[in-house]
């Protein structure tokens, strides 16, 4: 099992690798990054001076800023791999893959966290030096490091299973984009990215509750600006059950998709 | 036929092919406005539960947000019918500006005109229909429509600008954008949360004070004289956007790639 996943490893590995070479280019191009934390700075600074509350819903000012760093660099070091799945089938370029000797969708998925893990690292490091020149410095508890790694690279996982199935749809319609908007835009509200889940009212946080959102984007971040053991290894549970799922869900539409498939030409 | 009715038989042409395109390509445009809309609908969401939370927290309210967003949007609407002007750069780079210089007609003008993306204009309606159920009385809808028209050319006088540098920067595509996304951003909130220098940007650099808090002063306090003071501002962006066009026109040297038919 373990050695069948060497391949995948090896081709995250090289997608990182490749990426690496556009570091200089993706943390320069961090203007948007930038411009919003700078706003959300404004925003809940004012929020908690106004309404003299030292916490809300659950989080300091610090906590809260540092949050939304963190929510706000998993989700815009997202590659686009919907596309490149949508391009794939339209083209017909996935029926090239059927013969070679890996899952599709693993491939995937390794080339798209390869390339994630390096655009993390790079939006994250423009973020805290954001925070740090606005707020100060932040540095989470050694031990809470590994644990945080381990919840980050299943929140991304998820997310990025989540998108190929989204991707995977293009066996059915010309184009997946709205489909892929309607997934991220409820990503982005009920998985906590803009602001934490803890602060919707009752009917809106069930929802979210119910939706595997919040295992990719709030819980990390969570864990991140509060760390608790406990949480943690109940937060990892979570995310492996909503990558099994979403893989199984994955795995499913591609089989119907390539029982369809008809190319023409060569 | 006088110059202005040349001009504007050629505006109506584009208009003619322009919606002809619409219709042609009815589901990616209806998808666009569907993409629109509900991303609209999400900050929406995220302000409802915000004022829900902090009812007390300024003298704003939810529809205060909502005007904000409305006006901004009915105003990007408005902009859409001169779509190329977000392409300058492109268009100096790309070597399809060529097209529009050996036109007989004023260049900027013919490319201004060229492209529209015409579903902003139902996304627009939406919006001013919204407006008109949150708030129907007549005085409001007619500030709304004005300021969405004088917001409307802001965002234009500051995309020109910025496309126009295009002439003398190879980099200007970039920093127009991350530019013109600082000016959205900073639209959509409201002006009370900055402080400092902040403030002064807002209304200067990046003007999106007049789209924001502006509009908010004229609809819902009646300060008339702001009408007046982004009117003029709005001109003046326009004005210096043509300036620098027509100066970086005789900067220009074409290049050896050259396009027949732009867009």
């Amino acid at each position: 099992m373990l050695k069948s996943m060497d391949k995948y490893m090896a081709a995250a590995a090289l997608s990182a690798k490749n990426y690496l070479a556009y570091t200089s280019e993706v943390i320069f191009r961090s203007g948007f990054l930038v411009v919003i934390l700078f706003v959300f700075v404004n925003l809940w600074t004012v929020t908690y001076s106004r309404s003299g509350a030292g916490v809300i819903a659950g989080f300091d000012l610090r906590q809260m800023l540092r949050y939304l760093v963190f929510t706000e660099s998993i989700v815009i070091s997202r590659p686009r791999v919907h596309q490149k799945v949508e391009e794939d089938i339209r083209t017909g370029a996935v029926s090239y893959t059927l013969a070679r000797p890996y899952n599709y969708l693993l491939f995937q998925l390794s080339v798209s966290f390869g390339e994630r893990m390096v655009r993390f690292m790079c939006t994250l490091l423009v973020g805290y030096a954001v925070m740090t020149i606005m707020i100060g410095p932040y540095i989470p508890g050694l031990s809470a490091l590994p644990f945080l790694a381990v919840t980050v690279a299943l929140a991304m996982l998820a997310d990025l299973i989540g998108m190929i199935a989204v991707g995977l749809l293009a066996f059915w319609v010309e184009d997946v984009s709205p489909f892929f908007l309607v997934y991220s835009r409820l990503q982005m509200l009920l998985g906590g990215m803009i602001i934490p889940i803890t602060l919707f009212p009752s009917f809106l946080r069930r929802l979210s509750e119910w939706l595997p959102f919040r295992f990719m984007v709030y819980a990390p971040a969570r864990l991140f600006v509060d760390f608790d053991l406990n949480r943690a290894w109940g937060v990892a549970v979570g995310q492996i059950l909503v990558c099994l799922l979403l893989f199984l869900i994955g795995m499913s539409v591609y089989r119907m998709g390539v029982k369809r498939l008809d190319v023409n030409g060569g | 036929m006088s110059t202005a009715g040349k001009y504007f038989s050629l505006f109506l042409g584009y208009l003619h092919i322009n919606a002809k395109g619409l219709l042609e390509y009815r589901v990616s445009s209806l998808i666009a406005l569907f993409g629109s809309l509900l991303n609209s609908a999400i900050w929406l969401v995220f302000w409802w539960v915000f004022f829900r939370r902090f009812p007390n927290i300024s003298e704003w309210q939810f529809v205060h947000l909502f005007t904000i967003w409305a006006v901004l949007n009915v105003a990007l609407a408005f902009v859409s019918v001169f779509y190329n002007v977000y392409k300058i750069p492109a268009i100096i780079n790309e070597g399809k500006l060529e097209y529009y210089l050996v036109r007989p007609k004023n260049a900027l003008f013919h490319l201004l005109i060229a492209r529209m993306r015409l579903v902003d204009l139902v996304e627009a309606f939406i919006w001013f229909i919204s407006f008109i159920i949150l708030k129907p009385e007549l005085p409001a809808v007619i500030l709304f429509l004005v300021m969405s028209v004088i917001s409307s050319a802001i965002i234009h006088g500051f995309l020109l600008i910025l496309g126009s540098l295009g002439f003398f920067l190879k980099s200007a595509d970039g920093i127009g954008t991350e530019l013109y996304n600082a000016l959205i951003t900073f639209s959509t909130y409201p002006n009370w949360i900055f402080g400092g220098a902040t403030k002064w940007i807002i209304f200067t650099v990046i003007p999106a004070g007049f789209i924001s808090y502006v509009p908010v002063q004229v609809i819902y306090n009646r300060v008339y004289w702001w009408i007046l003071g982004s009117l003029g501002f709005a001109v003046l962006l326009n004005v210096v956007g043509c300036v620098v066009f027509s100066r970086g026109l005789k900067y220009f040297e074409t290049g050896n790639t050259f396009v027949l038919r732009a867009d």
